[in-house]
C-alpha cells in the first residue's frame, strides 16, 4: 500500500525567481482586497453609487469591457450599499446588491436590501448619435430601489461626456410629469405599490407612475481624476418619511456632484456632495476574468521534445525488437514514470507494441488537461524506442477515461518549435471515446492506496439581517482510500474552531426544515464528520458513465446517490440522471439520523453553445419533497473561470417558500491558477444564495459526473488547447 | 455604527468571494477543500518571511569555472524584472536550442535568435525567425517576423512585424577572460502597436554571442550571453 502526503502544489514555491514569488505573494493579497490589478478599465467611465456604469446616483448609458466583474461599495448618511456587477455581453449587464438602510422602520429599526438589476445598450455610440441603454433596477426585490429608465450618453472628444435619461419609479420621484406611456395604455398612468414576499420579477410596476428627467455631465481632468454633475430625480421620498423624524434624510436640492478618482488601474475611489445634505464616498474594484493578474504561466517548463536520430543515420534504433525485451520495457515503464511525477501527474497503465504507446495518467497539476496531454507527449518522446510513431494518451480521472487522444511523434518533433504549433498540433491530433475497461491493466503498485490531508476550512453564512456575515472556521482532516480503479472510501473530518454560525436565525420555514436547520448543524462542538463516503466510478456502456455513491453525504444529508451520463466525446449536449435516497443526519453530525428522509433526483440536461456560455436544466424532486425544475446559465471562459446564475422553481408556493418567493443564486468559479500563475488544479468555487429556503434546496453530493468527464471531451479539450505546448 | 457596517459590508465583500462555500470537485492527490483566503494566509505568511537576495549569478562567476562546468552556460537577464540567472542546455530539436534556469525557466534559441520562453508568466510560444535570421547575418535587408502567444483566456494570439536589421560597426567585448571583436547588429521592427531594437553582437563564424531581444509587451528585452567557448 503507497501512502502519500498531498502534494500541495499552491504554496511550496521554494526555489523560484525570488522576484516572481513576491510579485504572486502580493497579488494574491491584492486579491484578497479585491485589488486586482489586472484590468485597466477603459477610460471614459466610472461606476455609480449603486454599482453601474454612471455618474454619482444616476445611470449613464455607458457599458463596462465585456466581461467585466465589478465590486462596488457606497455610502452616506443612513445608506450603504454594496454592488456586484458583472458585463455579460457586451450590451447585457446584471448586478447583484445588497443594502442597508437606517431608520426604516418606526422605531428608527435597520433594514436589509437585496436587489437585481438589468441594464441593456440598445444603441452603440456613433459619430453623432449617442449611446442609447435602458435599465431595470431593483426589478424583482421588495422594490426598495425599483426604477427603470431610458438614458443616453453621447462623449465629447477624449474627456467630456453628457448623459440624459427618462426614469420611472425612483427615477421619476423628482420634478416628475404624467407618464407619456400612459397615452398608449392608461395602466401606465399608475404605478402599483410592492405586495408580496420580494424576489419575483415586479413587472407589473415597470415603466409606470410618473416619469422624470435626469442628466450629468462627466469631465476626466486627466487620466486618474473624473469630475461630475448631475441632476436627480430622485426624490428620496421614503428615505425622507420613513423612520424616526429627526433622523430623516433631507433632500435640498437635485443637483450633485462628486469626483472619481483612480488610485490605480482595477481600484477607484469616489466622494461626492448629495442632494445638498449629505456626503458618500465610494470605492469600486474591478477586474475581468479575460485578464488574469499572472497574464500567464509561471510554473516550470516542460522538458523539450527529444527528437529521434534519423533512420538512415542509425537504423538499427529504430528496430521493433526491444518489445520482447521485458527488461528494456520495465526499464522504460519505471522512467516514464519517474518523468511524469516530476510533472505532477502519475501513470496508471502503460501498454506498448512495436510502433504505439498507450499511456494512462493522472493529472494532479494542471488546470488545462490539453497541458497534461502535450507534457506527456514530450516525455514519452524522450523514453520511447524509435520505433514508437504513434501515441495515445488518455488522462484518467476517478477511474473513468472519457477520451483518448491520439498524437504523431514526427508531429510532436515538427510541431514544437513552430509557429502556430497550437493550432497545427490540434488539427493534426485525434481526440475519440475510450473506456476503462477496454485498455491496459492499471499498474499492480498503485492500489489500494492512501491520500490524505489537513487544511484548515472556513463556512460562510451572508445576509442574515442580524448580522449579514457570519462564519466558522477550523481544521479538516480529509482522506481517500483507493480500493480498486473507480473504486473509493473518501471522508473528512471537521473541528470547528471560532465561529458565530451557530448564533444565526432559527428556522421559521413551513416546509421540512431541510435546510433552514443550519444554525442547529453548527452548534455541534466537533469532531464532526463532515462526510464518508463509499464511492464507485463505472463507464456501463459507451458514451455512458455512472457513479454509485453510499453514505454520509454531505453535512445534512446520509444515504445512497447513484448517477448516470450520457455525454459523446465530441457532443455539446449531454444528459444526466441521479437518483437518492437520503435521511437527515443529525445535529451533532456523527452517525445518527434523524427520522426525516426522502427520495430526491434529478433528470439533467447540458447544453454548450459554443459561444462562451453553458446552459443547464435539471428537473425533478428537491429534498423536501417538492417537484420543479433548475435553469442555470454560465459565462465560461477558456482559462476556466465560470460566472452564473440559477433560479428554480418548485411546486412551493411562493408564500409557502417564504421571503424570496423562490430559491436563486450567482456562481463564481475561480481557478487558483489563474491568480497565482503557478500551475494546480485548485479552485474556489462561491456560491451565492440571497436566501436559502427549504423549497427547490437540492442534495449536496460529492463528485458528480458532468464537469468531471466535459473536462476530457469536446468542445473544452479545443478550447484549452494553446496550453498543449505549455 | 456606520464604520462597523462598512467595514462589515466590506469584509462580507471579500470572504463572499474568497471562500469556497462549495463542496470542490476532488481529483487525484489533492483532498483538500482550499478556499482563496486559506491559500492568501499561507501567502501572506510567506510574504513576511524574510526572502533570500536574487544573486546575480554575474558577481560569483570566473572564467575558470565556466570552462570547467562540463556543460555550455548561458547568462540571461531580465532587466524589468531584475532577475538574471544562468542557464543549461534543456533540449535540442531542429536546430531550436532550449536552455533551463534552475528555477526551471525556460528560453529557446534558433541559431541565437529567440524563438520561446516558458515560465515567464506571459510567455512567448513560439517565433518565426526564418527571414530575420539571414538579415540579421547580413547587418542589412527587411523581414517579417511573427510571434505566438496566448491571451488571457489561454487563446493563440500572433502579433507580426517588418524589420530591418542595420549594421552598427564593431566592438569590443570581453566574457569573463574572453576577449571578442564582434560585429554588432540592431534590428529595428514595427507594428502599430510596437516598436522594438534587437541588439546582436555576432562572430565571423556567424555566432551569436550576445543579444538583447524582444520577449514581450509585458516582459520586455532579454540579454543573454554566451559564457562557453
Amino acid at each position: 500500500m503507497g501512502i502519500a502526503r498531498k502534494e500541495n502544489e499552491n504554496v511550496g514555491t521554494s526555489g523560484r525567481m525570488v522576484i516572481r514569488l513576491g510579485k504572486t505573494s502580493i497579488a494574491l493579497l491584492a486579491y484578497a482586497c479585491w485589488a486586482i490589478p489586472a484590468s485597466a478599465q477603459s477610460p471614459g467611465y466610472s461606476y455609480s453609487l449603486y454599482g453601474s456604469p454612471g455618474l454619482i446616483d444616476m445611470p449613464t448609458a455607458q457599458s463596462a469591457e465585456d466581461a467585466e466583474l465589478v465590486q462596488t461599495v457606497s455610502t452616506f448618511k443612513g445608506q450603504a450599499r454594496t454592488t456586484l456587477t458583472f458585463q455579460l455581453t457586451p450590451r447585457l449587464s446584471a448586478s447583484f446588491r445588497y443594502s442597508t438602510l437606517d431608520n426604516f422602520s418606526l422605531t428608527g429599526g435597520r433594514t436589509w436590501d437585496r436587489s437585481f438589476d438589468l441594464r441593456y445598450r440598445l444603441i452603440d455610440e456613433g459619430r453623432y448619435r449617442p449611446a442609447i441603454a435602458i435599465g431595470l433596477q431593483d426589478f424583482m426585490g421588495t422594490g426598495l430601489f425599483s426604477a427603470e429608465y431610458v438614458v443616453a450618453t453621447k462623449s465629447i472628444g477624449d474627456r467630456l461626456a453628457v448623459t440624459g435619461g427618462i426614469g420611472w419609479g425612483r427615477l421619476g420621484s423628482y420634478n416628475g410629469f404624467s407618464n407619456p406611456l400612459g397615452r398608449l395604455n392608461s395602466g401606465f398612468y399608475t404605478r402599483p405599490g410592492f405586495s408580496g414576499l420580494g424576489g419575483e420579477p415586479n413587472s407589473n410596476a415597470w415603466f409606470r407612475g410618473d416619469a422624470a428627467f435626469f442628466g450629468g455631465v462627466s469631465w476626466a481632468a486627466n487620466d486618474k481624476l473624473t469630475l461630475k454633475l448631475e441632476y436627480s430625480s430622485d426624490a428620496y421620498a421614503m428615505e425622507s418619511t420613513r423612520g424616526l423624524p429627526g433622523d430623516r434624510f433631507v433632500h435640498r436640492s437635485p443637483v450633485n456632484f462628486g469626483l472619481n478618482y483612480r488610485l490605480r488601474p482595477g481600484i477607484d475611489l469616489s466622494a461626492s456632495y448629495l442632494y445638498g445634505s449629505v456626503l458618500a464616498v465610494g470605492a469600486s474594484f474591478t477586474f475581468n476574468p479575460k485578464h488574469p493578474p499572472a497574464k500567464g504561466s509561471f510554473g516550470r517548463g516542460p522538458v523539450p521534445v527529444k527528437p529521434r536520430i534519423p533512420r538512415n543515420v542509425s537504423p538499427a534504433d529504430w528496430g521493433t525488437g526491444w518489445i520482447v525485451d521485458d527488461a528494456r520495457t520495465t526499464k522504460i515503464e519505471n522512467i516514464l514514470s519517474q518523468l511524469l511525477t516530476a510533472e505532477g501527474m502519475e501513470l496508471e497503465a502503460l501498454e506498448m507494441s512495436g510502433t504505439t504507446a498507450r499511456v494512462r495518467i493522472r493529472n494532479n497539476r494542471y488546470q488545462a488537461m490539453p497541458q497534461a496531454i502535450g507534457r506527456t507527449a514530450r516525455l514519452l518522446t524522450q523514453v520511447m524506442p524509435a520505433s514508437v510513431e504513434v501515441f495515445k494518451i488518455e488522462p484518467i480521472v476517478d477511474g473513468m477515461v472519457p477520451s483518448i487522444t491520439t498524437i504523431h511523434r514526427s508531429d510532436m518533433e515538427t510541431l514544437e518549435n513552430t509557429s502556430d504549433g497550437a493550432w497545427l498540433s490540434y488539427a493534426r491530433a485525434q481526440i475519440n471515446t475510450s473506456s476503462a475497461a477496454d485498455g491496459p491493466h492499471s499498474r499492480t503498485d498503485l492500489y489500494p492506496r492512501l491520500t490524505w490531508g489537513l487544511s484548515p476550512y472556513i463556512d460562510v453564512s451572508f445576509f442574515d439581517p442580524d448580522q449579514p456575515l457570519r462564519a466558522d472556521l477550523g481544521v479538516e482532516l480529509s482522506g481517500r482510500y483507493e480500493i480498486s480503479r473507480g473504486l473509493s472510501v473518501s471522508g473528512a473530518l471537521r473541528q470547528p474552531v471560532v465561529g458565530n454560525l451557530d448564533s444565526g436565525r432559527a428556522a421559521d420555514s413551513i416546509l421540512p426544515h431541510v435546510r433552514t436547520d443550519a444554525n442547529l448543524y453548527a452548534q455541534a462542538d466537533g469532531p464532526l464528520l463532515d462526510h464518508l463516503t463509499l464511492d464507485y466510478y463505472y463507464q456501463p456502456a459507451k458514451n455512458l458513465y455512472g457513479r454509485f455513491s453510499v453514505g454520509y453525504l454531505e453535512k445534512m444529508y446520509g444515504g445512497v446517490s447513484s448517477e448516470l451520463l450520457w455525454k459523446p466525446v465530441d457532443s455539446r449536449l449531454a444528459f444526466g440522471l441521479e437518483v437518492n435516497y437520503v435521511k437527515k443526519r443529525d445535529f451533532d453530525q456523527l452517525l445518527g439520523f434523524q427520522d426525516y428522509d426522502v427520495f430526491t433526483g434529478h433528470a439533467s440536461a447540458y447544453y454548450e453553445f459554443g459561444n462562451g456560455f453553458h446552459g443547464e436544466l435539471d428537473v425533478g424532486r428537491y429534498l423536501a419533497g417538492d417537484w420543479g425544475a433548475t435553469i442555470s446559465l454560465d459565462r465560461e471562459f477558456g482559462n476556466g473561470w465560470k460566472v452564473g446564475a440559477f433560479a428554480t422553481f418548485t411546486n412551493v408556493s411562493y408564500a409557502d417558500f417564504g421571503e424570496g418567493s423562490f430559491d436563486k443564486g450567482i456562481k463564481l468559479t475561480i481557478p487558483i491558477s489563474w491568480v497565482t500563475g503557478q500551475p494546480t488544479r485548485r479552485k474556489a468555487i462561491t456560491a451565492i444564495h440571497p436566501l436559502t429556503r427549504d423549497g427547490g434546496a437540492r442534495l449536496n453530493v460529492n463528485g458528480r459526473l458532468y464537469e468531471t468527464v466535459r473536462e476530457l471531451q469536446e468542445p473544452i479539450l479545443k478550447k484549452r488547447w494553446g496550453r498543449f505546448w505549455r | 455604527m456606520r464604520v462597523n457596517l462598512f467595514v462589515a459590508l466590506g469584509l462580507a465583500l471579500c470572504l463572499g468571494i474568497l471562500s469556497g462555500c462549495e463542496k470542490q470537485k476532488k481529483n487525484g492527490g489533492e483532498m483538500s477543500d482550499p478556499t482563496i483566503l486559506s491559500l492568501a494566509i499561507k501567502s501572506a505568511v510567506g510574504a513576511l518571511k524574510p526572502k533570500p537576495q536574487s544573486l546575480d549569478p554575474r558577481t560569483h562567476l570566473t572564467r575558470e569555472a565556466i570552462d570547467k562546468a562540463g556543460t555550455p552556460i548561458l547568462f540571461a537577464g531580465l532587466d524589468s524584472r531584475k532577475a538574471y540567472a544562468t542557464l543549461s542546455p534543456f533540449g535540442e530539436n531542429r536546430g531550436v536550442v532550449t536552455w533551463i534556469s534552475s528555477d526551471g525557466i525556460t528560453l529557446s534559441y534558433r541559431n541565437g535568435l529567440l524563438t520561446a520562453t516558458r515560465g515567464l508568466g506571459p510567455d512567448l510560444m513560439a517565433a518565426d525567425t526564418r527571414e530575420a535570421l539571414v538579415a540579421i547575418r547580413s547587418g542589412a535587408g527587411t523581414s517579417v517576423r511573427v510571434y505566438d502567444y496566448l491571451d488571457g483566456e489561454d487563446q493563440p494570439i500572433r502579433r507580426s512585424f517588418i524589420c530591418k536589421a542595420n549594421s552598427a560597426g564593431r566592438e569590443d567585448i570581453e566574457i569573463y577572460g574572453l576577449k571578442l571583436h564582434l560585429r554588432k547588429v540592431t534590428e529595428d521592427c514595427s507594428n502599430p502597436d510596437y516598436k522594438i531594437r534587437n541588439i546582436y553582437w555576432i562572430s565571423n563564424q556567424s555566432r551569436i554571442w550576445q543579444s538583447k531581444q524582444w520577449v514581450g509587451p509585458d516582459i520586455g528585452y532579454v540579454f543573454s550571453q554566451q559564457l562557453s567557448q
